[in-house]
């Protein structure tokens, strides 16, 4: 990949591990591991989208980004390790929107005061211009200055998202962490919440992590886009390399559960209703999963031996272009899916950058 | 009986009446609390004397609604001090968490073990007898159970989304502990500080029964109790005088107790 200073989150190794304390102090503590070895880098304002189902370690990974939860690796923003930086400065880069607005919230608080929280925490600005720079958001965000007085409990979810994208943009942060900001609202309502990313987008230059488990949301607001699977990344490209061009099985999965397949059968043009069922029943493939082997082993329709031990990451897309990187042994062609175990030579460039090196 | 609207009222209204009698002691009050009547000991309740006179003489109403200015008193700076003390060990213990919450908490359970009123015969027996020496004791015995409560709602918010949202805003631990983590506790906390009250009451008035409490002559509804039982028989009113006074207030605090624990918590 590209090395150039126009990177604003660097986040390479990152593993996470959680214990399981279990009950009572008698039972031994049990150590999981949530984040495998995640490794990417977001842009300077790039939209950045990750997908995953429930429980692969989404919002993990954001939590870990944003400093809330312990792990190991480096997680760099703006070139400074984030763990190392004290939270004014790291919180001055980077700002969060959370999934829930109605418990993002504090219901105790008016709306006024919340927006007021970042610069009150950073000393920004009299009282006075405080007042101001949260009447400006307030119109910023759609709403108007006398929401400002008004509880939570007195906006709808919308109104509540609205301004919890308004306070994480009160301090021009340089990367916003949205953690499922869509997911929590109905179909319409998030689809203004986006459509409000996309005009701040236009407005104010800053880079997003938008964290979903929605594909076709992350695909209409993101330039790129990583796939996790059980705390890894399995497929990272531009956000129409991974629509258009889907390499890993996982992710042939995820784009076959979008309720209108109808816009991906000019993929191919020749399937049919019942192909696409055959399919998708070929992609629930079940057996037993092998301690070590390629996480989506367990599900993959096109396992083979080689997929018993971890696949490393390759890069498929063309040099000059940017990367598409596929953590799967099998460089899948369209209807004839063929392990290419024994054959190394794929005629495709393999990119064993450190950031993507895996074990 | 929407959101506790009925107990608030009882409650409020009784306690009024007993505030407002505590109050009106230390201005006048119909005898003096130590003035002896030799010629009525002992008389049953009448227009002259309200709840009777016990027997040196002394005016039973008088020496009930001063000993309510002194109760309420030790109430009230007990559950006040072991408020702030708790709410301090309670918020560190819930928001720090680890070492810290196991040291706290197990000198609280340390504590907890003893018989509330044991622990509280301890310290006054250890320490100098005063008027206050009883607050401190009752201070110790109201600990533990604060302590938790704050602990608990602490716990409960410490991981809220809007708690996390403000860290990310920048907001320092001590501002989100005091802004965002106690308000929200608040409510919990009040009701139980009400109910903390009566409880107070009741054991200020245990302890003064034992002879522990307030000292003589000042009276208090526990020492009235106390000084009653002799001629227990004879003049009943002097027992049964603060002991009314004790049911109505408890049942007044705890009513309120109650109407905003329904209320805030519904």
């Amino acid at each position: 990949m590209k090395e150039e200073n126009g990177e604003i989150l660097e986040v390479s190794h990152v593993n996470n591990f959680y214990y399981d304390n279990g009950l009572g102090i008698l039972s031994k503590r049990k150590k999981k591991q949530v984040l495998h070895d995640v490794s990417f880098t977001i842009h300077k304002d790039e939209f950045f989208g990750l997908v995953g189902e429930s429980g692969c370690g989404k919002s993990t990974l954001g939590n870990a980004i944003l400093n809330l939860i312990p792990f190991e690796g480096s997680i760099r923003v703006a070139g400074a390790e984030a763990s190392a930086t004290d939270r004014k400065t790291f919180t001055s880069r980077v700002q969060a929107v959370f999934q829930d607005p109605m418990s993002a919230l504090n219901p105790r608080k008016t709306i006024g005061f919340t927006l007021r929280e970042p610069l009150r925490a950073h000393g920004i600005g009299t009282p006075g211009e405080q007042t101001e720079a949260v009447n400006r958001m307030l119109e910023r965000i759609g709403l108007n200055a006398s929401y400002a007085d008004r509880y939570p409990r007195e906006l709808s979810g919308g109104q509540r998202q609205r301004v919890c994208i308004g306070a994480a943009l009160m301090l021009k942060p340089e990367l916003v962490i949205a953690d499922e900001a869509v997911s929590a609202l109905d179909v319409s309502v998030g689809a203004q919440i986006l459509n409000l990313f996309r005009d701040i987008d236009a407005q104010r230059d800053f880079a997003m992590l938008f964290i979903s488990h929605n594909l076709n949301v992350v695909y209409y607001l993101c330039d790129r886009i990583a796939v996790m699977y059980r705390g890894r990344i399995v497929e990272l490209g531009t956000a129409d390399e991974i629509y258009r061009n889907p390499q890993h099985p996982y992710t042939k999965l995820l784009l076959a559960a979008i309720p209108d397949w109808n816009s991906r059968i000019e993929d191919d043009g020749t399937k049919t209703l019942e192909e696409l069922e055959q399919e998708d029943a070929k992609l629930e493939t079940v057996r037993e999963d092998v301690p070590g082997a390629c996480c989506f082993y367990h599900r993959c329709p096109n396992a083979c031996e080689k997929c018993r031990k971890c696949p490393e990451t390759v890069n498929v897309a063309p040099e000059e272009e940017e990367a598409h990187l596929v953590s799967c042994f099998l460089q899948q062609k369209k209807s004839q899916p063929k392990c290419y175990a024994e054959d190394s030579d794929t005629g495709k460039t393999k990119d064993t950058a450190a950031e993507s090196e895996r074990s | 009986m929407k959101n506790g609207k009925w107990e608030l009222r009882i409650g409020f209204l009784l306690a009024g009446i007993v505030i407002f009698l505590a109050v009106l002691s230390i201005f006048w009050t119909p005898y003096g609390i130590n003035e002896m009547d030799k010629t009525a000991r002992m008389t049953a309740p009448s227009l002259e004397h309200l709840f009777g006179t016990d027997n040196l003489g002394r005016d039973v109403f008088s020496r009930a609604i001063v000993g309510g200015r002194f109760t309420l008193l030790v109430a009230i700076s007990t559950v006040g001090a072991c408020t702030v003390i708790s709410t301090i060990l309670g918020l560190i213990a819930g928001y720090v968490g680890g070492a810290v919450d196991e040291v706290i908490m197990r000198l609280i359970d340390a504590v907890n073990s003893f018989p509330g009123i044991l622990i509280a015969l301890v310290i006054v027996t250890i320490m100098q007898q005063g008027n206050y020496t009883i607050v401190i004791a009752l201070c110790v015995m109201f600990i533990p159970s604060f302590t938790r409560i704050v602990r608990t709602g602490t716990l409960q918010y410490k991981d809220a989304d809007f708690v996390r949202s403000n860290k990310v805003f920048g907001d320092s631990d001590l501002r989100l502990l005091l802004v965002h983590i106690f308000p929200n506790i608040l409510p919990l906390l009040l009701s139980s500080v009400i109910v903390g009250l009566s409880n107070a009451i009741l054991a200020e008035s245990g302890m003064s029964y034992l002879g522990l409490g307030i000292q003589p002559p000042a009276p208090s509804w526990g020492r009235m109790l106390y000084e009653a039982q002799s001629f227990l028989f004879r003049a009943p009113w002097c027992a049964l005088a603060p002991g009314f006074m004790i049911v109505v207030t408890i049942v007044a605090f705890n009513c309120i107790g109650d109407g905003l624990k329904k209320r805030f918590l519904a």
